[in-house]
């Protein structure tokens, strides 16, 4: 009997680890425009992570924008337990403090980060996202970031609970708050 | 005598450019005013070609912009990825829409403010023929 039982529990222990879903997130470390920052430090319950670097001038912005529109929607209570952060993988030309006002003029309470080249490619991986630097040289600029378009929505723990490929509406973004926070 | 010839031949000229028709018709022309902390920023519009022949834009330039480009957004790998783009072919009677998250215009480096309302003068070439299309400032952070 004793035999049997430990045996169901042995394999009720198999099946929940074969069939857990994988994390993806965690805490970790940037920069910001007051210095070192870990995501830990003043995590809210809910919090929206963008990846992308200041010098996009489409997808990353649209991201952006609609993030204020959605996060418009809340009342002061609500956005007390929220916070939006953009974290620039672009560590050779946005610094601390031109993320931070780059993200500020989308939403005053907007996190802009940046950090070492080790800072973002660790946190990029920790989110299962990712960025080549492509050269340019028929372009102005010289350079672009192919990076993933994604809306992350972390616990409070950093991990990944949720998550907006390519977002095209703040309705979505709306949705996605109202079902988590 | 002759210098009269020329004046007036030169004007006839400039009449008959300014009463041919445009094969495009434009609407919806905007650009986003540049944020700090980046020197880059788009502009859209969406763009129908009137005419019986297919078009060919060439982007030319977007004063005070430092340089105006054609780009395009295509995700590649699980990544969005942007690309330079010599040109826009739109054929008869059909429509192209520059989109966020799609093709668009890239303006690198004001030489002077650009603020919303302002209205720049975007100089295409249109099958060799210039041609300038007006898109107006509008602000991003902004409902």
């Amino acid at each position: 009997m004793i035999a049997a039982f430990i045996s169901l529990i042995g394999v009720a222990a198999i099946l929940f680890y074969a069939n857990r879903t994988p994390t993806l997130g965690g805490n970790f470390e940037a920069v910001s425009v007051t210095g070192a920052w870990h995501f830990a430090d003043e995590a809210k319950d809910l919090n929206l992570l963008y990846i992308g670097y200041a010098k996009c001038p489409d997808v990353c912005p649209l991201a952006l924008s609609y993030s204020r529109e959605a996060v418009a929607k809340f009342s002061v209570d609500e956005l007390k337990r929220l916070r939006v952060l953009f974290l620039s993988v672009d560590t050779e030309h946005d610094t601390p403090q031109s993320v931070a006002e780059y993200a500020k003029q989308f939403d005053p309470n907007f996190i802009g980060l940046t950090g070492s080249k080790n800072q973002i490619d660790r946190a990029v991986n920790l989110f299962g996202a990712s960025y080549i630097v492509e050269l340019n040289p028929k372009s102005y600029l010289g350079y672009s970031i192919a990076h993933t378009d994604r809306i992350f929505f972390l616990n409070k723990k950093g991990i990944v609970i949720d998550s907006i490929t390519s977002p095209r509406s703040s309705e979505i973004i709306v949705e996605k708050i109202k079902e988590h926070l | 005598m002759k210098k009269l010839i020329f004046v007036a031949v030169g004007v006839l000229a400039l009449s008959l450019q300014a009463l041919a028709k445009s094969p495009i018709e434009v609407t919806d022309a905007r650009i986003f005013a540049p944020m700090k902390g980046s020197n880059a920023t788009a502009g859209y519009a969406v763009i129908k070609n009137i005419s019986q022949k297919s078009v060919t834009l060439v982007l030319k330039k977007a004063e005070p912009f430092q340089a105006a480009e054609l780009h395009e957004t295509i995700e590649k790998d699980g990544r969005m990825s942007m690309q330079r783009i010599e040109k826009l072919v739109i054929e008869a009677h059909h429509g192209f829409e520059l989109k966020p998250g799609g093709n668009h215009i890239m303006l690198f480096d004001a030489n002077k403010a650009v603020n919303e309302n302002d209205v720049i003068h975007v100089q295409f070439d249109i099958d060799g023929h210039p041609e300038t299309v007006d898109f107006k400032v509008i602000l991003r952070n902004k409902n």
